[in-house]
């Protein structure tokens, strides 16, 4: 099943139940990082959501994101918040269904949903210890999990982005 | 997307305050001078970025022939960083803020 196609008017998404909620769920929680930013102190997804713009001046960096960070993040957080609301569609509560989510994005939502995997993704992957290129991803149990939906982000977002860019 | 921040309002004029100082300068020395564009956008490379959705940034945003943006792309890919961009401050900082949108590491610097 491919997830993405490409329409006339955008993208047509076709995903198991299942991995819409779960794509969901990850979007709602990137957004609740970055809304709650300010209670976490060096948190390495935060700092890599939101980096510094100068390398070799803190306050040259401090003064840009004194005018730049709120926007930048309320910006990442609607878009994620969107992506989250657009795969929950509205069901009859009392059918427990499982079928397929089918949403319609217009060029400019496809463009935010893949930003949005972009941003969950930089998320994990600073979770999962994923530094450079080289690093060998090499995790523990616990993470076995977060790792597989790290790669199929990646892969959704692959396709996604060909799917756009033909 | 997002309109222009309040704040470039502020750094517009002080650029405009510092070419006004710079001219009055130039016309004492009696030198025609060619105002610089000392600053530079840089991409880095990091491991989580595909490769075909950062050409895709630099297609869209920045409006570079795709040869250009792939050429771009594998400079941050194998060298670790890129210059995609170099002009005046403002207008790095303008561009960095939405590379930093797309969820690209980007910094500016003055060109050294």
């Amino acid at each position: 099943m491919k997830p993405f196609r490409a329409t006339a008017d955008g993208v047509t998404v076709k995903l198991a139940g299942s991995d819409a909620q779960l794509l969901a769920n990850l979007a709602t929680q990137i957004a609740g990082l970055l809304a709650g930013r300010d209670e976490l102190e060096n948190d390495p997804a935060i700092e890599r959501l939101l980096p510094d713009a100068y390398r070799d001046s803190d306050e040259d960096a401090a003064e840009f994101r004194r005018f730049t960070e709120e926007d930048l993040a309320d910006d990442k957080i609607r878009r994620a918040l969107g992506m989250a609301e657009s795969l929950t569609p509205e069901r009859d509560s009392d059918v427990a269904s499982e079928g397929p989510v089918h949403v319609t994005l217009d060029p400019l939502a496809a463009l935010d949903w893949m930003r949005t995997f972009t941003d969950i993704r930089l998320a994990l992957a600073t979770r999962l210890g994923i530094v450079d290129d080289t690093s060998a991803i090499m995790v523990d149990d616990e993470s076995q999990l977060t790792l597989a939906i790290y790669t199929w982000l990646g892969q959704l977002q692959w396709a996604l982005v060909r799917t756009v860019d033909h | 997307m997002s309109s222009l921040p309040l704040w470039k309002a502020c750094s517009v004029a002080d650029t405009l305050q510092g070419t006004r100082e710079q001219t009055e300068e130039d016309t004492h020395l009696g030198e025609l001078t060619v105002p610089d564009l000392p600053w530079i956008t840089i991409v880095w490379n990091d491991p989580v970025n595909l490769m075909p959705y950062v050409t895709y940034v630099f297609k869209s945003y920045f409006g570079f022939p795709e040869a250009k943006a792939k050429r771009l792309m594998m400079q941050v890919h194998t060298e670790g960083k890129a210059v995609v961009a170099s002009g005046p401050r403002e207008e790095m900082e303008r561009h960095v803020a939405a590379m930093h949108g797309y969820g690209l590491w980007a910094t500016l610097q003055k060109e050294s």
